[in-house]
C-alpha cells in the first residue's frame, strides 16, 4: 500500500469509526469510491472492533518476563566441548548451568558471567585473574575450577559439579547437630587455611556456598569470585536468597555473613574477614539463629559493626563454654582480636570435639526469642524510615548514604554517657520546647546548638531528627537517628527515663506512633510535677499524629491540670478542638494560648497561635477571619523567616479559596522567593506546590502543571518525601480531575499512596483514594469508583473526620447525578450539606446546594430546585461573592429556563452563565444551553454556531460527561433547523456516548431525536425502530427511580414536549 | 559506567533541535540505562503489582537528565527516546530467545507452562515489531504513536506534546493504527499480543 492511498483509508476509516455502527454501512456506501477501498476499510472496520483492549497495557507490564535473565537461556547450547544441559540457579544477572563435558565425559557446573560485566574490560580482567589463581586450589574442601574461559561474546568459569545441598538448605531442613556443625566447621577452616596460604581469600563465606555431599563432604564454592557476588548477587546455588538483602549498590551480597570492616565498605580486607564469617556461619548452626539480622542490609551492617551478640549458649544450652568463647572470638569486632589465622581457628575447633563425647545427640533446639532488645528496634525504624518501595533511586542513594554514615560515625566502645554541659542542655531544653510548641525551625536550630555544642548528646541528636521529620528532611532525620543509636548502643547504660524518652524520640521521628504512645505512657507513669506536664504534651502529640484525636485531647487536657500556665497544650487544644469543629472551645484554647505565651514574652509563640487560628478558619471556610489572624501573625512574625514562609503561604490559601488567583499568586510567590533567599528549600518546594493549586484553581492548567513538576523535581533534589508525595498527588488529581488522563494520572496517585499509606498519613491516603475513583469514572467503571467512594466514606467515619464524610457524601452524591439517578443522588447530597453547614463550611455547603438544585429540578421538582439555589445564592453573598458558585447556579438557572421552556429567559441566563464561566469546564455546558435558547427563540443560525462550538470544545478537553450533552443539544437544534442528516448521526453519537456510560433518561431523548431525523429522511423502518427504543427506555426510569419520581419527571415542560413528540412518532407508525 | 546528565542533556537539547545525529549517540545510552532499570525493576518488584512503565521511563529521566532549567518539553523529547529504547530493548530480547532455542539443534528441551507461554510472546513482540517497522514505512507518524504508548507507557497528552498534535489526534490516530497493525500481525501469525485485559 502507498502512503497516499493508505492515508485515503485511513481518513475513511476514522469517520467510519467515530460514527454509531449502524450507521457505517450507509456512510461507506456514500463515501468509498471503489469496491476495493470498501472491502479495505471494512476489515480494518473488523479488527478495530477487536483491538479494543490490544497494546492498550503497555508491553513492559503486559509481558514482564521479558526481562527476566532466564529470557537469554542458554539450555541446548555447546559452548566448547560443554554441552549445556541445564540451569542450576540464576540470579542478578548471570547464571550457573549444569554442563555435560563431552571429551571428559562428566559433569561440570558452568558460571557464565554477567552482560554487565562484560561490559567493564578492567573489572572482567581482574575477575578471571582471580578465578585463574583460585583454580590452582587443590583441596579435598574446595570446590575445584577446570576451567577459565571465554567464547565469542561470553566468559565463563568451568567448575566441579558437586552434587548433594548446601549447608543453607540443610539448616532449613532440620538442625544441625553440634557435632555436624563442628564437622562442617572443621573442614571449611581447614578449606580456608589451604586458601589463605596461598594469598586468596574467600570474601564471601556464607551457608550458600558451602555445599555438603551426601557422604558429609564439605566443599567450599566460589573462591575468588567473591567480588562478583558482591557486584551481582549470583551464586552457583540459592540464586533467590540473595532477595533477601539485597540493597543494590551496597557493596553486600549477603549481609548477615559480612565481617565489619566488610560492612563499613573497607575494600581491601584481609583473611581475618573471612574468619569473621566462618564465626557467623558456626553462630547460625550452633545456635541455630543468625547473630546478626535484619529487614534491610542496612539494619544488618549497623548490627554487624556495633552489635555484640550473646553467646550461642543462651540459645542452646548444650553449647559448651569453650565453644561458646572460640564462637565469641571468631567475632569479635577488630580483627586484632579474632583468631589471626584460620589454622589456629581449626585447632581449637578440633580441641572442642576432641571434649565432645561422639555418641551424643545434640540438637540445637532454637528456644523461643526473647523480646527484641530496643537497639535492635530502632534499627527497623529506620529502616523503614528508609524504605520507599517503587522509586528506587532516592533509597539507593539513602542506603548508601546511611552506609556513609556509619563509617563517620566514631565507634566507641564503652558508652558511658556523661551528663552533657550545661550549654548544650540549654539548647536542648529550647530544642524540646520549641517541639512542642510546633516550631520545628526554631527547634532544629537549637537542637543542633546542642549538637555541636556536645555530639555526643545522644538525646539531643535523636530530637533534632525528630524536627527534621516535621520539616521534611529525610536524609538528615536518618543521619540524625543513626547518630543517637550509635552514641547509646546499649540502652541499659542510660538512666531509665533518658533510655525511654530515646525510645520515644526515635519512635516519634520515624512515624511508629503506636510505640512512640507506649514509650510516651511509660514516661508518664514515671515521672512528676511539670515533668510530667511535659510528658503528656508529648503523649499528646503522639496521639495526635495517630489521629487519635479525643486521647490527645484527654493528655493535653491532664498537662493543663498539672501545669497551668504551660500554653503548648492549650495550642495543641485549639488545634484540635478545631479539628472537631468546636469552635467554642478552639477559641477558648487559643485564647489561653495567646495570652500565656504574651505573658512569657514569647512572641514566636504568639505568632504560631495567630497562625494556627488562620489555618483553623481557612479549613472552616472563614476567610476573611483567616486573612485577619494570618495578617496580624505576619506583623508579629518579623525576625523569623520560616514563621513569615508558613503565613504567606496560608495567607495565600486564604484568598485563593475566595477565588481571588492573582493575590494568592501573589502571596506564594513571595513566600518562594523569601524561602529561596533563605535557603529553606522545602519550604519553597511546598510554595511551588501552593502556587500550583492556586494556578489549578484559577484554571491555569499548564502553568499548574508547570509547577507541580518543580516541586516534584525540587522534592526529590532535597529528597522531601512528604513534598515529593504531594507533588505526585496533585499532578495526578490534575491530570485525572482536569485533563480527564486516567491513564496519565494513576501512576502519580499510585506512587504517591505508596508512600501515605505505610506513612499512615490518611487525609492524604483519603484525598488520594478520590483520585482513583475519579480515575476509575473517566474509564466508565461507576460501579469501581462508586465503590471506592463508599469506601472513602467508612474510612472518613472511623477516624471521624467530618469534612471528609462529608466530602465522601457529595463526591457518591455527584457520581450518582452523572449516571443520572437521581433520587439516590438527593440522599448523598443532603447528608453532605447537613455536614458542611455544620462545620460551618458554607462554601462547601453551597456547592452541596446547587447539585441538589441540579437534581431536583431534573425530577421536576422547580419548586424545591428554586428555593435551594436561592440558599445557593445568599451562600455567595457570604463568601465574598465566590465565582464558580455563582457561575454554577447561573448555569443551573439556565438549564431551568430550556427545561420549562421559557427559551427568551434562558436565553438571558445562559449568556450569563457563559460570561461567568468561560474559559473555564462548565464553559461547554453553558455554551450549548445557550445554542438552544438561542435556536428555539428565534436564531436558528446563531443557535446551531453555538452547539457546534460546544461540541468542538467537548471533544477538545476530552470532557466525557459533557460532549454527549453537547451532541444531543446540536441534534435538536439540527432537527428544529431541519438538518435531517446531521441532527441523525450528531444524536446516534451522543446515544452512543449515553449507552456507555448508562445515562438512559438522555439516552431515551436521543433516540427520538435519531428517530425524527429518519422520518423526515423517509427512512421508516429505521425510524420505527429508534422510536420504540426511546419509549423502552422512557418506560424504564420508572423502575430506576421509582414510580414517584418518574411521574414528577413527566410533569417537566420539555418531558412532556418531548413525549408529545414521541407519541406523534408511535402513532403515525401505528 | 554512568554517563554524565549533563552530556544527555545536551544530547537532547541538540535533537529537539533537529539534529537527528543526536538521536544516534543519545539512544545507547539511554538503552543501556533503561535495560538496567528495567531489570532492577523487574527484581523488586512486589507481588501482584504491576510495573508501571511510565514510572520506570521517568526513573530513567530523573537518573539521567539534569533538570537545572529543565523544560517539560525536553522531559517530553526524552520520554520519546526511551520509548524506542524500550521497544528495542523487548524485541532484542525476543529475539535473542527466538535464537537461542532454534540454535539448541534438536536437543530437547523441556518447557514449563509459563516457557510455553513466554515463547509465544517472544513471537509476538517480534511479530509486532515487524509490523510496526512495515506501518512507519507507510505512516511514520502512526507507528511513533504506537511505540510512544505501547513501549513507552506514555499517556496521550505526552505523546501529543512530543508530536506537536492535539491529543485528540493521537487518539484518532491510535485507534487506526491498532486495527492496522492488529490485522497485520493476525494474518501473519495468527497470535494474539500479549495484553493483560
Amino acid at each position: 500500500m502507498t502512503p497516499e492511498r493508505w492515508q485515503q483509508i485511513d481518513e475513511l476509516l476514522q469517520e467510519a469509526i467515530e460514527r454509531p455502527r449502524c450507521e457505517r454501512a450507509a456512510f461507506l456506501d456514500e463515501v468509498c469510491a471503489d469496491e476495493a477501498s470498501r472491502r479495505e476499510v471494512e476489515s480494518l472496520i473488523s479488527f478495530h472492533e477487536k483491538a479494543e483492549n490490544f497494546l492498550e497495557v503497555p508491553a513492559l507490564e503486559a509481558a514482564p518476563e521479558f526481562l527476566d535473565n532466564q529470557g537469554e537461556s542458554l539450555v541446548g547450547l555447546a559452548v566448547g566441548p560443554y554441552r549445556i544441559e541445564r540451569l542450576l540457579g540464576a540470579g542478578g544477572m548471570g547464571e550457573v548451568y549444569l554442563a555435560e563435558d563431552t571429551k571428559l565425559d562428566r559433569r561440570v557446573a558452568i558460571k557464565f558471567l554477567p552482560a554487565d560485566l562484560e561490559a567493564n574490560e578492567v573489572a572482567k580482567r581482574r575477575l578471571l585473574r582471580e578465578a585463574k589463581a583460585a583454580a590452582k586450589l587443590d583441596h579435598p574442601n574446595i570446590c575445584a575450577t577446570y576451567e577459565v574461559g571465554e567464547d565469542a561474546n561470553r566468559s565463563f568459569i568451568v567448575m566441579q559439579y558437586v552434587q548433594g545441598e548446601s549447608l543453607a538448605c540443610r539448616i532449613q531442613r532440620q538442625p544441625l547437630e553440634l557435632r555436624e556443625s563442628l564437622d562442617v566447621g572443621i573442614q571449611v577452616a581447614d578449606a580456608l587455611a589451604e586458601a589463605h596460604s596461598h594469598g586468596i581469600i574467600h570474601r564471601d563465606i556464607k551457608p550458600q556456598n558451602i555445599m555438603i555431599t551426601p557422604r558429609g563432604q564439605v566443599k567450599v564454592l566460589d573462591f575468588g569470585l567473591a567480588k562478583l557476588v558482591r557486584s551481582t548477587g549470583l551464586t552457583q546455588l540459592d540464586a533467590q536468597q540473595q532477595s533477601q538483602l539485597s540493597a543494590p549498590g551496597m557493596v553486600v551480597g549477603t549481609a548477615p555473613y559480612m565481617s565489619p570492616e566488610q560492612a563499613k565498605g573497607i575494600e581491601s580486607v584481609d583473611a581475618r574477614s573471612d574468619l569473621f564469617s566462618i564465626g557467623v556461619v558456626l553462630y547460625e548452626s550452633i545456635a541455630g539463629r543468625l547473630p546478626f539480622s535484619g529487614s534491610s542490609s542496612i539494619e544488618i551492617c549497623s548490627q554487624v559493626i556495633h552489635l555484640n551478640p550473646p553467646p550461642p549458649s543462651e540459645f542452646n544450652s548444650h553449647v559448651p563454654p569453650a565453644l561458646d568463647a572460640l564462637t565469641i572470638k571468631a567475632l569479635a569486632k577488630e580483627p586484632d582480636a579474632r583468631y589471626q589465622s584460620a589454622s589456629e581457628l581449626l585447632e581449637d575447633l578440633r580441641a572442642v570435639r576432641l571434649t565432645r563425647p561422639a555418641e551424643e545427640q545434640v540438637l540445637t533446639k532454637p528456644i523461643p526469642l526473647k523480646p527484641r532488645t530496643s537497639s535492635i528496634r530502632a534499627f527497623a525504624t529506620l529502616s523503614n524510615m528508609l524504605r520507599q518501595p517503587r522509586v528506587m533511586i532516592p533509597s539507593v542513594i539513602a542506603a548508601v548514604a546511611i552506609a556513609l554514615i556509619l563509617l563517620a560515625v566514631p565507634i566507641r566502645l564503652r558508652s558511658t554517657p556523661r551528663l552533657p554541659p550545661p550549654e548544650a542542655l540549654r539548647w536542648y531544653n529550647q530544642g524540646t520546647s520549641a517541639l512542642r510548641d510546633g516550631l520545628y525551625y526554631k527547634a532544629s536550630n537549637a537542637l543542633q546548638n546542642a549538637v555541636d555544642v556536645n555530639g555526643e548528646f545522644a538525646l539531643a541528636h535523636a530530637r533534632l531528627a525528630e524536627a527534621m521529620t516535621e520539616l521534611d528532611y529525610a536524609d538528615k532525620a536518618s543521619y540524625e537517628i543513626i547518630r543517637a543509636r550509635s552514641l547509646v548502643r546499649d540502652l541499659s547504660v542510660l538512666p531509665s527515663l533518658d533510655a525511654l524518652y530515646l525510645q520515644a524520640i526515635t519512635y516519634t521521628a520515624s512515624r511508629e506512633f503506636e510505640r512512640a504512645i507506649e514509650s510516651y505512657q511509660e514516661i508518664v507513669r514515671q515521672t512528676q510535677d511539670s515533668e510530667k506536664a511535659y510528658a503528656y504534651v508529648d503523649l499528646g502529640i503522639a496521639y495526635e499524629k495517630d489521629d487519635q484525636v479525643d486521647k490527645a485531647i484527654d493528655s493535653y487536657l491532664k498537662a493543663n491540670e498539672l501545669a497551668p500556665d504551660d500554653p503548648a497544650a492549650f495550642l495543641r487544644l485549639g488545634v484540635l478542638y478545631s479539628r472537631k469543629q468546636n469552635t467554642e472551645a478552639a477559641d477558648e484554647a487559643f485564647q489561653k494560648a495567646q495570652t500565656l505565651y504574651q505573658a512569657l514574652s514569647n512572641l514566636e509563640g504568639v505568632t504560631e497561635v495567630l497562625y494556627q487560628r488562620g489555618v483553623a478558619s481557612n479549613n472552616f471556610g472563614k476567610l476573611t477571619e483567616a486573612r485577619t489572624h494570618l495578617q496580624q501573625a505576619f506583623d508579629l512574625a518579623r525576625d523569623n523567616k520560616h514563621q513569615q514562609i508558613r503565613i504567606l503561604l496560608q495567607l495565600s490559601r486564604a484568598w485563593y479559596v475566595g477565588g481571588k488567583t492573582a493575590r494568592a499568586q501573589q502571596y506564594a510567590a513571595d513566600a518562594i522567593a523569601a524561602a529561596q533567599a533563605s535557603g529553606m528549600a522545602n519550604l519553597s518546594t511546598q510554595g511551588l506546590l501552593e502556587l500550583g493549586k492556586i494556578l489549578q484553581y484559577g484554571r491555569n492548567y499548564d502553568a499548574a502543571e508547570r509547577s507541580f513538576n518543580q516541586a516534584l523535581e525540587s522534592a526529590q533534589l532535597q529528597n522531601g518525601r512528604r513534598n515529593k508525595a504531594m507533588a505526585e498527588l496533585s499532578l495526578g488529581t490534575l491530570r485525572i480531575g482536569v485533563h480527564h488522563d486516567a491513564d496519565g494520572g494513576l501512576p502519580f496517585i499510585e506512587r504517591a499512596l505508596e508512600f501515605y499509606e505505610p506513612g499512615g498519613y490518611r487525609k492524604e491516603v483519603s484525598d488520594s483514594l478520590i483520585q482513583l475513583a475519579r480515575a476509575k469514572c473517566l474509564k466508565g467503571d461507576y460501579d469501581a469508583a462508586l465503590g471506592a467512594y463508599e469506601h472513602m466514606l467508612q474510612v472518613a467515619e472511623r477516624i471521624d473526620d467530618q469534612s471528609l464524610v462529608a466530602r465522601s457524601h457529595a463526591d457518591i452524591g455527584n457520581l450518582l447525578n452523572q449516571q443520572e439517578r437521581y433520587p439516590e443522588a438527593l440522599g448523598h447530597l443532603e447528608k453532605s450539606f447537613a455536614i458542611y453547614t455544620s462545620l460551618d463550611n458554607h462554601l462547601l455547603a453551597g456547592y452541596g446546594l446547587a447539585d441538589r438544585g441540579d437534581a431536583l429540578w431534573r425530577l421536576g421538582r422547580y419548586d424545591e430546585s428554586l428555593e435551594v439555589l436561592s440558599q445557593a445564592s445568599a451562600i455567595v453573598d457570604q463568601t465574598d461573592s465566590n465565582k464558580w458558585l455563582l457561575a454554577k447556579i447561573s448555569l443551573i438557572d439556565a438549564y431551568i429556563a430550556i427545561s420549562e421552556r421559557q427559551f427568551l429567559e434562558a436565553r438571558g441566563k445562559a449568556k450569563k452563565a457563559l460570561t461567568l464561566n468561560a474559559g473555564t469546564e462548565p464553559e461547554v455546558d453553558a455554551r450549548y444551553t445557550l445554542g438552544m435558547a438561542q435556536a428555539f427563540s428565534g436564531k436558528k443560525r446563531e443557535g446551531r454556531f453555538m452547539c457546534e462550538g460546544a461540541v468542538e470544545r467537548a471533544r477538545h478537553v476530552h470532557d466525557p460527561q459533557s460532549l454527549p450533552n453537547a451532541l444531543l443539544a446540536l441534534a435538536v437544534v439540527m432537527l428544529e433547523a431541519g438538518d435531517m442528516h446531521l441532527a441523525l448521526t450528531t444524536a446516534l453519537e451522543a446515544q452512543g456516548m449515553f449507552e456507555r456510560v448508562s445515562r438512559p433518561e438522555s439516552e431515551w431523548r436521543a433516540w427520538l431525536v435519531a428517530g425524527l431525523a429518519n422520518r423526515h429522511a423517509g427512512n421508516s423502518a429505521r425510524e420505527r425502530e429508534y422510536i420504540s427504543r426511546a419509549g423502552n427506555l422512557l418506560a424504564g426510569l420508572e423502575g430506576r427511580w421509582g414510580t414517584e419520581a418518574y411521574n414528577l419527571y413527566l410533569t417537566r415542560p420539555d418531558v412532556q414536549y418531548y413525549r408529545q413528540l414521541l407519541a406523534g412518532a408511535l402513532n403515525v407508525n401505528n | 559506567m554512568t554517563p554524565s546528565p549533563k552530556s544527555i542533556t545536551e544530547l537532547l537539547i541538540q535533537w529537539r533541535e533537529g539534529d537527528e545525529t543526536a538521536l544516534n549517540d543519545l539512544m545507547p545510552l539511554v538503552y543501556e540505562e533503561m535495560r538496567r532499570l528495567a531489570r532492577y525493576y523487574m527484581r523488586r518488584e512486589r507481588p501482584g503489582h504491576t510495573l508501571q512503565t511510565g514510572a520506570l521511563v521517568n526513573e530513567a529521566y530523573l537518573r539521567l537528565v539534569e533538570h537545572k532549567g529543565m523544560r517539560w518539553q525536553n522531559r517530553a523529547h526524552f520520554y520519546a527516546v526511551a520509548s524506542q529504547a524500550m521497544r528495542r530493548i523487548l524485541v532484542d530480547h525476543a529475539r535473542a530467545r527466538h535464537y537461542a532455542k532454534r540454535g539448541g539443534g534438536g536437543q530437547m528441551v523441556e518447557l514449563d507452562e509459563a516457557e510455553g507461554m513466554f515463547q509465544k510472546q517472544a513471537a509476538n513482540i517480534v511479530a509486532l515489531d515487524d509490523a510496526l517497522t512495515d506501518l512507519s514505512a507507510i505512516d511514520p507518524r502512526k507507528s511513533q504513536i504506537v511505540e510512544m504508548r505501547y513501549f513507552g507507557g506514555m499517556s496521550v497528552e505526552e505523546t501529543a506534546t512530543v508530536l506537536g498534535i492535539s491529543p485528540v489526534t493521537v487518539m484518532r490516530e491510535w485507534r487506526t493504527a491498532k486495527a492496522w497493525l492488529l490485522r497485520a500481525i493476525s494474518t501473519d501469525s495468527r497470535q494474539k499480543i500479549p495484553n493483560r485485559a
